[in-house]
């Protein structure tokens, strides 16, 4: 990129958002609305607030709890997905259930594993993992089931088998398919760690917020609207370049076969 | 030590039976690069994936060196025509290569001897750390074929390997091929639907029918040894054989019988149709 | 054939790809499965494993079911969840599907947009809960902001990939054919862009119907996902139990009549386009 156009770059990424900030800006001190908090109230309550110890009490364990459960969903799906992909006859035996439990919208789970399990962390870690499965699981299975014939008979021809055709060819080649359930489970997973805490917690980042919103804390609300948004933001970002790295020949496959 | 016989094979679809080949039977010799052609849709995939073992006939049966062949042999590979399906993506070109033999339990000092040398015979050295999407077609096909001669394999098959490859590149592959069977001594049973290619390559043609597939004929090529591009075209015999060739599957199509394995034009009044025995006889040499 | 084949547009319909229709062995294994569930359901809590009182056995919760079907708060509270579902579902469609033609048919527009969708896309829309209630309390206006807001994303998205997918060459043509604009809309764009709309619409349905429960547990909105957290703190578990099962049935409807949705305007799609291919 010529120096020339640096400018205009950085224009086109930075030019709407920084409307958008003093339209804000503008909005709320034009408007005598209580609930509207202009942002440099915002960033200044958001330090306040979030740079303390509440940092490491409420937002770490949040965090640590999503992660967790979400690798174990991740496990479960993948494991149980493969044998799922690779045999007809155990699909057509499981699809049924499987459809109605995936079309359970996860959020029922909570209240459920209250019932069953009770208010503590390892209920908020199961409702993550009981939510996150089922894209994970579904997409796993469609991966494992579209290999290529060809390159299955390659396996085949050169000996290929066992744990060796499982990693080089099956889990490859559904890796781009696995990776879409896995951007699916992530949104899940923040849904239900924030639910779950609001619910049923008495810390995390979900309690504290709705603590501020029963309190009346609107400055320190609006600060905890915008923690979870950059946790959204930074937990995607993560995942693009992880999975840029991961799938780096799938998008390469994808760039040739359209240049052809 | 390759040997077909009676081979059958019928497919069940929707209710009814198709019967993709109907009764094979020929030999392989050690060493020989014999070519398969036949009309289009007469069931030469169908044929190379019996002789490979990821097919079950339906009935008769394919050997390799007298043991019957009920899976993919470990001293067998194949080629396929899909280049840019049979290697996989997320693999380099050099681990593409490796992939079988490490399956093989090969030490890793013999396993990257064997890349190095299969790559370079195939002209595609200096491309080991590329994927293979990075390469065009037919460097593409050239690592499946590095691939398939690393593995040190005694049968080579190949399923239309060229078919996908514009012409300047088909004709290097087919020199190529022809080096490397020089050079590794390996069986090669090479399937094409391109006539000239069968008569170049082969130091024997089979001819198949069409559907329901038997053997038309089975031409020896007595072409010399050292062939070139230019000079083994153009040469008369080369005219002769892919005439005689071109008339074999004209009849093969029309439901001719076949003109026996001597090689005389015409044949005889197609008459008794594909159901006749097959007329070529098992293990040439 | 080559590579091309599997990794071709339009995007990677995730779990619901490609379906055919069941022959008789697999209706039948599919049963099987289906019975052994209930069994194991059935079992479990007559097993010192789980009690009764956690797990209420598949009869009992099937039972309680249809007892609560025969109730008019029952049906009501699934009219709601439907109304806020399929109302949220609308307002984001259509809102998508304007912007995203705008935007997308401007290459500008689309470059200086990009950054801020890339932004406002992950922000999880249960971080507008506190928001919402503050707002508009349990009113149906409070579902609807985290409904549209969730599922507007996935259509707008699709839209622009929808939209930038346009052949150029196709494009060319019909400009060298002298097509207006509203023509190249209605003949080139639209068709183009269906079906990664569907798409968008099919990730969108599933993910608004989860933030209609969601904000009926957690505000409070009326509808099933309100009724579940009533009959939680009451502990009636099979009642919870009931409930989610029929969260389950309206979710397996909703997959299912998006698919229909899709295959039917899919069918028609192919043959416009044909037509408006050459």
């Amino acid at each position: 990129m010529s120096v020339r156009a640096l400018p205009r770059a950085a224009a086109r990424v930075l030019l709407l958002p920084a409307a958008l900030i003093a339209l804000w800006w503008w909005a709320a001190a034009a408007s005598d609305s209580f609930y509207l908090t202009d942002p440099g109230t915002i960033a200044a309550t958001f330090a306040q607030v979030w740079v303390s110890e509440r940092f490491a009490a409420d937002v770490l364990p949040s965090v640590g709890l999503l992660l967790t459960g979400y690798a174990l969903a991740a496990a479960l799906g993948i494991g149980m997905g493969v044998p799922l992909g690779l045999s007809p006859r155990l699909r057509a035996f499981a699809e049924p259930v499987l459809e109605f439990l995936r079309a359970v919208p996860p959020p029922v789970l909570v209240p459920l594993l209250i019932l069953l399990v009770g208010l503590d962390a390892s209920m908020r870690a199961a409702v993550i993992v009981s939510g996150c499965v089922w894209p994970v699981l579904l997409n796993t299975v469609e991966g494992v089931r579209a290999v290529d014939p060809v390159l299955a008979d390659t396996c085949r021809v050169y000996g290929v088998r066992g744990r060796r055709r499982l990693t080089v060819l099956v889990l490859r080649s559904a890796s781009p398919q696995i990776a879409a359930g896995l951007r699916q489970a992530l949104s899940i997973a923040i849904i239900l760690m924030v639910i779950s805490e609001m619910f049923a917690s008495s810390s995390g980042l979900g309690f504290a917020i709705v603590q501020f919103q029963r309190g009346f804390a609107i400055p320190e609300m609006w600060s905890g609207i915008v923690l979870l948004g950059l946790l959204g933001v930074v937990l995607s970002v993560v995942f693009a370049r992880a999975e840029r790295r991961a799938l780096a020949w799938h998008r390469g496959l994808r760039a040739a076969s359209r240049g052809e | 030590m390759l040997d077909v016989n009676g081979l059958r094979k019928t497919y069940r679809g929707q209710g009814r039976e198709v019967e993709a080949v109907r009764d094979l039977t020929f030999g392989l010799g050690e060493g020989e690069l014999a070519c398969l052609v036949g009309p289009s849709g007469c069931g030469k995939t169908t044929l190379l994936k019996c002789v490979s073992g990821l097919m079950r006939p339906t009935a008769g049966t394919v050997a390799l060196d007298g043991r019957p062949v009920d899976g993919p042999p470990p001293d067998m590979a194949v080629v396929f025509q899909e280049y840019g399906r049979s290697l996989f993506p997320w693999l380099t070109v050099r681990g593409n290569v490796e992939l079988p033999l490490k399956e093989k339990r090969l030490p890793k000092a013999r396993r990257r001897e064997l890349v190095e040398e299969s790559l370079e015979a195939v002209g595609l050295a200096h491309a080991a750390s590329l994927h293979p999407w990075e390469l065009s077609g037919g460097m593409q096909q050239r690592v499946a074929i590095a691939r398939a001669i690393a593995y040190e394999p005694r049968v080579l098959l190949m399923d239309e390997p060229f078919a996908a490859v514009d012409a300047q590149t088909r004709a290097d592959l087919e020199d190529l091929i022809r080096g490397l069977w020089k050079r590794f001594s390996m069986t090669v049973l090479f399937v094409t639907h391109d006539i000239d290619e069968a008569v170049y390559l082969g130091e024997r043609v089979i001819v198949l029918s069409s559907s329901p597939t038997v053997v038309q004929d089975d031409v020896r090529v007595d072409l010399p040894e050292e062939r070139d591009q230019l000079t083994t075209r153009s040469a008369p015999r080369f005219a002769e054989l892919r005439a005689l060739v071109y008339r074999e599957i004209q009849n093969a199509k029309n439901g001719d019988g076949g003109a026996g394995r001597t090689g005389a034009a015409g044949g005889p009044a197609g008459t008794d149709g594909p159901d006749r025995e097959p007329t070529a006889t098992g293990g040439a040499r | 054939m080559s590579a091309a084949a599997d990794t071709a547009a339009p995007p990677a319909p995730a779990a619901a790809g490609r379906r055919r229709a069941l022959p008789g062995r697999d209706a039948l294994l599919g049963a099987a499965g289906a019975a052994a569930f209930l069994l194991l359901w059935e079992a479990v809590p007559r097993t010192t494993a789980v009690s009764a009182e956690f797990l209420p056995p598949a009869s009992r919760v099937l039972a309680t079911l249809a007892e609560r079907a025969a109730t008019a708060a029952f049906w009501g509270a699934v009219g709601d969840t439907v109304a806020a579902w399929a109302l949220g579902l609308a307002i984001a469609c259509a809102a998508a599907v304007a912007l995203g033609f705008a935007v997308g048919s401007v290459p500008v527009l689309r470059a200086y947009t990009a950054s801020t969708v890339e932004f406002l896309r992950p922000i999880p829309s249960v971080a507008l809960i506190p928001l919402a209630i503050l707002v508009y309390g349990t009113d149906l206006r409070s579902t609807l902001l985290l409904v549209v807001y969730a599922s507007f994303w996935q259509v707008y998205i699709q839209v622009l990939y929808g939209v930038a997918d346009i052949d150029p060459v196709a494009e060319q043509t019909a400009r060298a054919y002298g097509l207006g604009r509203w023509a190249c809309l209605r003949h080139l764009v639209w068709p183009t862009a269906l079906p990664y709309l569907l798409t968008g619409v099919r990730l969108g349905a599933a993910v608004a119907l989860i933030l209609t429960i969601t904000a009926q547990l957690t505000i409070g909105a009326p509808g099933l996902g309100q009724q579940i957290s009533v009959a939680q703190s009451s502990g009636a578990a099979p009642l919870v139990y009931a409930l989610i099962v029929a969260t389950g049935i309206l979710g397996v409807a909703v997959n299912a009549g998006v698919r229909a949705l899709e295959r039917r305007l899919l069918r028609w799609h192919s043959s416009v386009r044909g037509e408006a291919a050459v």
